[in-house]
């Protein structure tokens, strides 16, 4: 007695026709899933309570720059009850007083620094007159270099070097390196040094 | 029969690429969930850690402002006035202005710090945006003291309080001081910074000490140590704590008009230690 086997042809029409609805029930399952994560599991996961209140963190960046924002206006409201005047052309005009370098302060500097270029006797670097104006922020010395004997334009050269590492110095313009004899002071290097303050 | 399979066909069709269709929205969405957690990672924890501190700082400065309010309602209108009448006036009021040079002139010449002084020559008045400018010019001879002194004058000329007389970094560094330490100290900052210059220099120990009674730790007492020691104060004390202070305002010549120095020229004299001074100084008044 001869047996027939029933033997189904799988062809890749076959598998896609059979596989079609699981798959796009899949995939309807994981997208609705995911939706409902979106909007439900993760804000509740992800958002922080925060004076009172629950953020995301859109929100808590939006709340950070408002307190940013609110700790700027009321320290300019707090500065402008607790300084006299803050905020008037008074207070202006005040402040830029108190910016400019005082007088005493660049004739201290100036001195250390003439004092610290050595001199066989008394000081090598003599300021004749120290002119300075304030609003334009420059200074003017005038003197010479003496008491060094022949090095005085390095003795000058030394001093200009010294002023140029200052701070407060933006700018040395150089003096006209020249070296002079004097029948009582010896060998002199004159100078007429401008200098910008910062 | 081959419709049915046509049928079948282009149903499996259709299924399909609604699935991809739906896996690719599914893709789109993980990455937002992957995004969303990172970004709380990255951004909310750094920002909780931050606000706590954010909010006290803005619920300190509110209760600064409302103590504050309270104290300066009054003491800002009487400053304001004496800015307006004596330190930027509308029209210079040359008479005291020359009884100012006088007596300083005077009490430095009994010191012996300050030789002759010229007549104040008083120029053509320029007008600068809402100010204007009138230049002085005076010359005299001076010791090294005398010419500190003039210089240290000079500086105060149109300040009126403590305040006035700290740079802003300086005063910023106390009101941060008084955030930090005691923020119901910004009321005794206050009355600090509001205080008249030449009242200070006469009696500092107890307007310093007034301050410090509002704060307990080493680190405000500190910080108003240095400043009062290195900023301009130090030169008001030197300034008016003498014979000068008292005969300024037995004369009622403080507050000083509001000058600044345009140009000066300080030359070796002919005795050591003494200058020859020639002074271009800025005089303002309001237009």
């Amino acid at each position: 007695m001869a047996t027939s086997t029933y033997k189904p042809t799988i062809t890749p029409a076959v598998i896609m026709h059979r596989t079609a609805l699981p798959f796009a029930l899949f995939a309807l399952v994981l997208t609705a899933l995911l939706l409902v994560s979106k909007l439900t599991v993760l804000p509740a996961l992800l958002s922080v309570e925060i004076a009172g209140a629950t953020r995301n963190v859109q929100d808590l960046k939006t709340y950070h720059e408002v307190l940013q924002v609110q700790i700027i206006k009321k320290q300019e409201q707090r500065n402008q009850l607790i300084l006299p005047m803050e905020g008037t052309d008074y207070r202006s005009l005040a402040d830029w007083k108190q910016e400019q370098y005082s007088l005493q302060f660049l004739l201290s500097e100036l001195s250390r620094l003439a004092m610290a270029i050595p001199a066989e006797n008394g000081t090598a670097v003599y300021m004749q007159s120290i002119r300075y104006y304030p609003i334009d922020n420059m200074v003017e010395i005038r003197g010479d270099v003496r008491n060094v004997g022949p090095r005085s334009m390095t003795a000058l050269a030394q001093f200009v070097e010294d002023l140029q590492q200052e701070s407060y110095i933006q700018e040395v313009q150089h003096p006209t390196f020249t070296r002079v004899e004097d029948p009582e002071l010896g060998f002199l290097s004159p100078f007429h040094l401008q200098i910008i303050l910062q | 029969m081959k419709f049915t399979a046509l049928q079948k066909w282009l149903k499996s069709v259709a299924l399909h690429g609604s699935a991809i269709a739906l896996l690719v929205v599914s893709a789109q969405e993980l990455a937002g969930h992957a995004q969303a957690i990172a970004d709380a990672k990255e951004v909310s924890l750094p920002l909780v850690a931050e606000l706590p501190a954010l909010e006290r700082r803005v619920t300190t400065l509110t209760d600064q402002i409302e103590m504050a309010e309270l104290q300066t309602a009054l003491r800002q209108g009487s400053k304001a006035e004496q800015v307006r009448v004596h330190i930027l006036p509308d029209d210079p009021d040359f008479d005291r202005l020359i009884a100012l040079f006088d007596v300083f002139r005077e009490v430095q010449q009994t010191k012996g710090i300050i030789g002759d002084m010229s007549a104040i020559d008083i120029g053509t008045p320029a007008t600068q945006e809402q100010v204007r400018v009138r230049p002085l010019h005076l010359s005299f001879a001076a010791h090294d003291e005398g010419l500190k002194t003039f210089l240290s004058f000079i500086q105060v000329a149109g300040l009126l309080t403590v305040g006035d007389a700290l740079s802003a970094d300086e005063r910023m560094l106390l009101i941060q001081r008084t955030e930090e330490e005691n923020p119901t100290g910004i009321v005794a900052l206050e009355q600090f910074f509001s205080t008249d210059l030449i009242k200070y220099a006469q009696d500092h120990r107890s307007y310093e000490a007034q301050v410090l009674r509002s704060f307990s730790s080493p680190t405000f007492h500190s910080a108003l140590r240095s400043i009062t020691q290195s900023s301009l104060l130090k030169e008001v004390r030197l300034l008016f704590d003498t014979d000068l202070g008292a005969i300024l305002e037995q004369h009622n010549l403080w507050p000083f008009p509001f000058f600044v120095v345009d140009t000066i020229n300080v030359e070796r004299g002919a005795s050591p230690k003494w200058q020859k001074v020639s002074v271009q100084l800025l005089l303002y008044t309001r237009v």
